[in-house]
């Protein structure tokens, strides 16, 4: 399996502050790769690498074979890079709709109905509440939208951070659906940052653990989710 | 009648009555005519700046400068009027084009402050070209053929057509993918960055925009006074008065700018008649009540419905060009 996203030895930091130190990681074409670890353990920091809003001090990021780190982050969208952000950051100003078709903004091709059509089919609930918005909506609401917007992009990799904080398990629950059905349906690469360890490695194919900044430990989801070291070592939910 | 229909029968029945205004009111109330259109102007200029993309450009008075030297100079050089008037615009989109570059990678009162310090800068320059600008003792234009009546309805009819252009560019923004992305950048500057907006292309756009419409008038306006000079062609105050004009009548809408004009030169002009002594103490309470009690601007306000609605007629607006613009390229 080759891998649609690559980092070698990426470092990155805030000005003075190192937050990210010698990165290996692979995204396998059409996989889920998980990336978990504690709070500050550099895992948005790296997300922000791959979507362009954060320079690598040293290293790749290659992406379809291509070195992207000196491209910007609205340069990669075309590229097919999508970003899920943390916290969601939909346009509190503009509607549901206007959020979307931000979402569809660096494409010149045939198809944004077709993907909206496609974007209520996984939401039936936004279609009602498109002229809404954005910043009257529920957490997942928002997270529903946020989702949605990056599916209007038709991206080849899908970058989902923190996709479960502070939303009910029931919906955590229809998201996790919705990224599956991207990743087989579609053949989505997605990379998911989550601190829920027990979700990330239940979604993913394979995954990474990251502490301070450093990769730990990788390898297939199913391994990392029975290793008592991942708990025990990163995540203090040792019983 | 749907809104934007109401709205555009309203306007042409404005523009009707102040085309023949001109021949029925005295020459005080044309000039005070004349100023609201051309503070009016400036206010739209803010409005694409600040309304639009959320960056607080204090100084453009820089702009209005810029525009009223450019005008003096190339009309003492034997230049055409509109040549000259169309060169004050495009000087002053290059001059934000050149500084936007670097200056629009400050955000909130960074930026607000480097927009002062153009200006100030702008003085500065002026001062030290004495050769061409006149310096420190300013400069004459051609005095004008033309006898004095006819000069000031030509002058009004000027400004308010710019008005006019302004507030069409405005729409026109309103209704444009940049508006689209100025609106994304003013919630979020990252966040728009990963949905594919260059950012810094289109704040750089909106500010030439801005500065093409201030330079314009502060063109027609140094021809209307036929004297410029530092201070009253890079006066800050300029900017200040337009930018509560933009305030007051509704912020980053199409015509909340033009209102807020009238309305702040109507009362002010009724608050200086009828309380001369006191008039700016009155004026100024008057500005805090209303930023206290209508944060949004009046416009807005007087909408059946309030603000939501106005928004939301907004957001259908901008849904419905959405998909105008994604089937437009579609076919």
């Amino acid at each position: 399996m080759t891998a649609l996203l690559g980092l070698e030895g990426v470092e990155a930091a805030y000005g003075e502050s190192q937050v990210l130190w010698d990165i290996d990681f692979a995204a396998e074409t059409g996989r889920i790769t998980a990336l978990v670890g504690s709070n500050g353990a550099g895992k948005t920091s790296l997300m922000r690498v791959i979507s362009g809003l954060l320079k690598p001090t040293a290293g790749r990021v290659i992406f379809d074979g291509a070195d992207i780190a000196k491209v910007p982050a609205e340069a990669r969208v075309g590229r097919g890079i999508a970003l899920v952000p943390e916290g969601r950051r939909l346009f509190a100003g503009l509607s549901v709709l206007e959020n979307l078709m931000l979402g569809a903004f660096s494409r010149r091709e045939r198809g944004a109905e077709a993907d909206l059509a496609r974007v209520w089919q996984h939401f039936p609930e936004l279609e009602g509440i498109a002229g809404q918005l954005a910043g009257t909506l529920s957490g997942g609401q928002q997270q529903m939208c946020a989702i949605g917007r990056a599916m209007m992009a038709r991206p080849r990799l899908l970058l989902v951070d923190e996709m479960s904080l502070g939303l009910a398990p029931v919906i955590v629950d229809r998201l996790a659906a919705t990224l599956r059905d991207l990743n087989r349906a579609d053949g989505t690469t997605i990379v998911l940052v989550e601190q829920d360890v027990d979700l990330a490695l239940e979604i993913a194919d394979r995954g990474y653990v990251l502490d301070t900044g450093r990769v730990v430990m990788n390898g297939a989801a199913e391994t990392l989710r029975d290793d008592p070291r991942v708990r025990e070592a990163y995540m203090g939910m040792a019983n | 009648m749907t809104g934007s229909r109401k709205s555009l029968v309203l306007a042409l029945a404005a523009l009707a009555v102040l085309a023949i205004l001109p021949f029925v009111i005295g020459n005080y109330w044309l000039r005070v005519l004349t100023s609201v259109f051309m503070v009016g102007v400036v206010a739209q200029g803010l409005n694409v700046i600040v309304g639009f993309a959320g960056y607080h450009a204090f100084g453009n008075s820089a702009f209005f400068g810029v525009g009223a030297y450019v005008v003096a100079v190339t009309l003492n050089a034997g230049w055409p009027l509109p040549l000259a008037f169309v060169a004050a615009g495009l000087a002053s989109a290059v001059v934000a084009g050149v500084f936007g570059w670097p200056l629009l990678r400050l955000r909130g009162h960074y930026f607000a402050i480097a927009s002062v310090a153009l200006n100030m800068a702008f003085i500065e320059v002026i001062l030290n070209l004495g050769g061409v600008t006149g310096g420190a003792q300013g400069l004459p234009l051609p005095i004008s053929p033309m006898a004095p009546d006819l000069l000031y309805r030509i002058i009004y009819f000027l400004m308010l057509g710019a008005l006019v252009a302004a507030t069409a560019v405005v729409w026109v923004l309103s209704q444009s993918r940049l508006g689209y992305a100025l609106r994304a950048l003013k919630d979020s500057e990252s966040g728009a960055e990963v949905m594919g907006v260059d950012t810094v292309r289109a704040k750089i756009t909106a500010w030439a925009i801005s500065a093409a419409m201030t330079g314009t008038v502060g063109g027609i306006w140094a021809y209307w006074i036929t004297f410029i000079e530092v201070s009253s062609a890079f006066d800050i105050g300029i900017s200040m008065r337009a930018y509560i004009m933009m305030l007051l009548g509704g912020i980053g809408t199409v015509f909340g700018p033009v209102a807020g004009a009238f309305l702040f030169q109507i009362v002010a002009t009724m608050i200086w008649a009828e309380f001369t002594h006191i008039h700016n103490l009155l004026l100024g309470v008057f500005l805090v009540a209303v930023v206290m009690l209508v944060p949004n601007g009046v416009l807005p306000l007087l909408s059946r419905a309030g603000w939501r609605a106005a928004s939301a007629r907004l957001g259908g607006a901008s849904t419905r060009l959405s998909h105008r613009l994604f089937a437009r390229e579609e076919r």
